[in-house]
């Protein structure tokens, strides 16, 4: 065990962060929100936690509070302006602020220069990307000192996940997911709700961009440009967005795919594109459903289904409220 | 820096241009009422056809533009097949045609002897097209589906990532160009000191007279008029006897030579192209539809010379990596302001 | 008597709900023209028409869905036209669909707790770390959801899945998760479509047993059986405007309204 560990420890590493990154994309699509920010907003952590790794002598437990502080900063107020759409333009939206955050990270030292007239100021370090200096990482219980972080995160995260799954959120989630106006006249505050899946999101992927750079070193605006974003997407879409448990199998499957697929680790985006459509097209709840798998673990014996009689479920729904 | 004649020269001809893409883009949303995400690979591929037509074919500029707009027109075509058509209705032949495609991509990415590489590219490319073939000759689905309203977006998202891979395995990730010879290139001095290359003036007239002709097939024909019945309501469509599925395939073909020509002009007139290219006028067209209204065709192409001319004018008096940054304040803007778009009809959306 | 007194005392004389002058437009077409009417508290009222003479969109503006074109709706004197669809609700609106529009994915027991969330408080922060408060409320709003299946004689559903219920189930599993909101007027749109005539009896006891308790109902409904033997008032429409208000028998015998409807079934 401890060999296998030691072998694999990047890809561990890489599963640990993109399970994180699951889970921040799993709460706005559980949602019903198609939000392409994720990217951005792992941009935004990691550049935060770079800065402070180079340019400070904080811990990086400093660096994580930080990103997650600006990243729900800079959610909310995005959030409030584009939640209000309908979820095509929030798509658009989001797509774009991942594009914004990616051309601010690259012309950042410029931006800074104009401010400060300083010329010779170094931050964000453009196209080449922070370097930060490698230190030889110390093992603790089997793991190493950069592997824990993330894996505590990670634990904190499902509890938290799960915790709200269970509550009156989760439940408030599923209903505007499922039907948004009907849940608005039962006294939902759609907006309100949207908004809390969208900056808990940020902030997670946030500070899972934050705990990715004592792993990755570079942090380079390529890093998290769109595919990454469609990365993101395809944990969430292979392993279903209507419970937790989905991104982590998702994240999980498809990190560890390269390695196994390895003949066709050059074109990882072809098999990326075309899990995302098989799965959306001919598996769409993903592969963790708890209506299918609810059946196999749930002790009492469900009811099932009487047939459906009347024309309840052929009559499409109408796609606005006119 | 250069003087504003100058800037709205470039602003109207790289306008001209952003509208024949956005326009395609909003084509399919007036009638499918999706975004599709794909449409941006799309462009990139009509570029390619034409780089692969002019630099490996010997083909002249004028064969090469309509093969283009053709080539990307069946690609989008096919996309509908792949990525939207099995959300709308699942069919027999729709399961072909995945399996084809399946094959097909095995053969494209796979390490494998060039013989064997063949064999499934092509054996994949045939299968995919019995597919269509049976799907489109199919009476009776096998099932009516109502999917999530996210999921045609994702679909296309990975249908996008494909195609942007595809190329890049196939062209290299690295810049490709035309041959400098193809265009005479000794530009033409207009009053005010601006000049304008003929490459420019080339892809003006082509995206003014593209519009006029999509302005008439959608006005004037029998097939404009069921895309537009379609449109409105595609239940009254079906009823009124239009054959929907056809109509769908038109409106993808439309779309997707619209997007070709787009990349071939700009292509030409940057000369520069690559995989990433698409990525870059998603943002633009995308801000174009928004701000011409979803759906509305005139509307687009107002708003593509708006967009153009910001585009071109804050590279020109600000900065040039701030571009897409402008055009996303916009975006937001408009978004905030009037969601229904400048142009479009005011409706009320509200959560 | 005391300013409050007077107050308390004037809301009590106001209608529940009273419906000013609605006019709506949808491109040039009016749905509804100047439609005006007032709900007496703790009555059922019917709300007949031909199709298409706008009395869902009538409900969709009162319940927020939609905005009038110009018009009021005040709910014991308080405007909430204008207000956001949960606004309304939190007011004491609630609703049914004419499409039957439940979570399908989640169980019976499960909707009717959504209907009730208004009720329970516990913050996020709460929520989270597992504090007592907010496991009781929790376990307080299950109770209390079971105690209206219970109440409305649906308990055995509670854990099957909402979509798999027969079509009348469904109906009154809506019925029941608006009821969870606890309104003060119910507007339903449609509930016996689809039943047969043993559950549309069923459901015509259901609802004068609502009123007994003392809610309001504004009901949308084709079976005129059904209108004329619950309804204490019936409002009618035709091509957006009222054409007739009054007690069902009145109504009934209307020239204007036996004209509107017919060619349909009465």
């Amino acid at each position: 065990m401890p060999d296998f560990i030691s072998h694999n420890i990047s890809t561990i590493n890489f599963i640990l962060i993109n399970i994180a990154l699951g889970l921040s994309i799993y709460l706005t699509l559980a949602t019903g929100l198609l939000s392409l920010a994720n990217a951005g907003f792992m941009a935004i952590g990691a550049y935060t936690a770079a800065i402070i790794a180079t340019k400070t002598d904080l811990p990086l437990g400093i660096g994580l509070a930080l990103a997650i502080l600006l990243g729900t900063l800079v959610a909310l107020p995005f959030g409030l302006v584009v939640l209000r759409l309908r979820d095509v333009y929030l798509a658009i939206a989001t797509l774009g602020f991942g594009e914004i955050v990616r051309i601010l990270a690259l012309n950042g030292d410029k931006l800074v220069r104009g401010i400060t007239g300083d010329e010779e100021l170094v931050i964000f370090a453009g196209a080449e990307g922070i370097t930060l200096p490698y230190t030889s990482p110390e093992m603790i219980l089997g793991l190493p000192d950069t592997t824990w972080p993330i894996l505590i995160y990670d634990l904190a995260l499902v509890y938290i996940l799960a915790t709200l799954y269970r509550s009156r959120y989760g439940r408030i989630q599923a209903a505007i997911r499922l039907d948004e106006s009907a849940a608005a006249t039962l006294g939902i505050d759609v907006v309100r709700y949207k908004l809390l899946a969208f900056v808990l999101g940020a902030a997670i992927a946030a500070g899972a961009g934050a705990l990715s750079t004592p792993i990755v070193r570079v942090i380079d605006p390529r890093n998290y440009v769109f595919s990454r974003a469609v990365d993101i997407l395809a944990f969430a879409v292979l392993g279903g967005m209507t419970h937790w448990v989905g991104p982590i199998v998702g994240a999980t499957m498809l990190t560890s795919l390269p390695e196994v697929l390895r003949f066709l680790q050059e074109r990882r985006d072809v098999v990326n594109g075309l899990i995302i459509m098989l799965a959306i097209i001919y598996l769409p709840r993903g592969l963790v459903d708890p209506r299918f798998w609810g059946g196999w673990w749930r002790r009492r014996p469900r009811l099932r289904p009487q047939k459906v009689e009347g024309p309840a479920e052929v009559e499409a729904r109408p796609k606005a409220y006119e | 820096m250069e003087q504003l004649p100058q800037q709205l020269i470039n602003g109207i001809w790289q306008g001209a241009a952003l509208a024949l893409f956005a326009m395609g883009y909003t084509l399919v949303f007036g009638v499918l009422d999706i975004i599709n995400l794909a449409h941006g690979a799309t462009y990139m591929w009509g570029a390619f056809f034409a780089f692969v037509c002019i630099t490996r074919l010997d083909w002249p500029l004028w064969a090469a533009i309509p093969a283009a707009m053709i080539g990307a027109g069946l690609l989008a075509v096919v996309l509908d097949r792949l990525a939207f058509k099995p959300l709308r209705t699942l069919t027999s032949g729709g399961l072909v045609l995945w399996v084809g495609f399946i094959v097909l991509l095995l053969g494209l990415i796979g390490a494998w002897s060039p013989g064997l590489k063949w064999t499934l590219t092509l054996s994949g490319a045939a299968i995919m097209l019995g597919g269509i073939v049976q799907d489109y000759a199919a009476i009776r689905p096998l099932r009516v589906r109502h999917v999530p309203h996210l999921a045609p977006m994702i679909s296309s998202i990975g249908a996008s990532i494909i195609l942007i891979s595809l190329a890049q395995g196939i062209f290299g990730a690295q810049v490709s160009r035309f041959p400098p010879d193809i265009f005479p290139s000794k530009p033409y001095t207009l009053p005010g000191n601006a000049v304008i290359a003929p490459i420019q003036l080339l892809v003006l007239g082509i995206a003014l007279a593209l519009m006029v002709v999509l302005h008439l097939l959608i006005a004037r024909t029998q097939m404009g008029r069921a895309i537009r019945g379609i449109a409105w309501s595609e239940r009254t469509a079906r009823l009124l006897g239009i054959n929907v599925d056809l109509v769908v395939a038109q409106t993808f073909f439309l779309s997707g030579a619209l997007a070709g020509a787009a990349g071939v002009l700009l292509g030409l007139a940057f000369n520069r192209l690559d995989p990433f290219m698409g990525n870059e006028v998603e943002l633009a067209g995308l801000t174009v539809i928004i701000v011409g209204g979803m759906g509305s065709i005139g509307g687009a192409a107002v708003a593509a010379f708006l967009v153009g001319m910001l585009r071109v004018l804050s590279v020109g008096y600000i900065d040039s990596s701030f571009r897409d940054a402008f055009v996303f304040a916009l975006l937001i803007l408009v978004l905030l302001v009037r969601p229904s778009g400048i142009f479009g009809r005011g409706s009320s959306v509200r959560a | 008597m005391s300013e409050a007194e007077q107050r308390a005392a004037a809301v009590k004389a106001a209608p529940m709900l009273k419906i000013e002058s609605i006019t709506r437009f949808f491109g040039g077409l009016a749905a509804l023209d100047r439609v005006s009417f007032e709900v007496e508290r703790g009555k059922i009222y019917g709300l007949i028409g031909p199709n298409g003479a706008g009395k869902t969109t009538l409900i969709n503006i009162i319940s927020g869905l939609m905005l009038p074109t110009s018009g009021r709706v005040l709910l014991e004197n308080k405007l909430i036209s204008g207000l956001p669809p949960h606004q309304v609700a939190a007011a004491g609106v609630g609703r049914t669909f004419q499409n039957i529009r439940l979570f399908t994915d989640l169980t019976v027991l499960e909707n009717v707790m959504v209907g009730n969330h208004l009720r329970q408080g516990g913050s996020l922060i709460g929520t989270v770390l597992r504090l007592p408060r907010s496991r009781r409320e929790e376990r307080e709003t299950r109770e209390e959801a079971l105690r209206l299946l219970r109440s409305l004689r649906m308990a055995h559903l509670a854990g099957i899945e909402a979509g798999a219920l027969s079509y009348g189930d469904q109906r009154r599993v809506e019925i029941a998760r608006a009821l969870a909101l606890e309104p003060r007027v119910l507007l339903l749109d449609e509930p016996a479509a689809g039943m047969n005539s043993a559950e549309t009896d069923q459901l015509a006891e259901f609802l004068l047993e609502l009123r007994e308790s003392g809610l309001t109902l504004l009901v949308i409904e084709h079976d005129m059986d059904l209108i004329m033997r619950i309804s204490d008032r019936v409002v009618v429409l035709n091509f957006g405007r009222k054409i007739a208000e009054g007690p069902p028998e009145l109504v009934r015998n209307d020239a204007q309204v036996i004209e509107a409807y017919l060619g349909e079934e009465v």
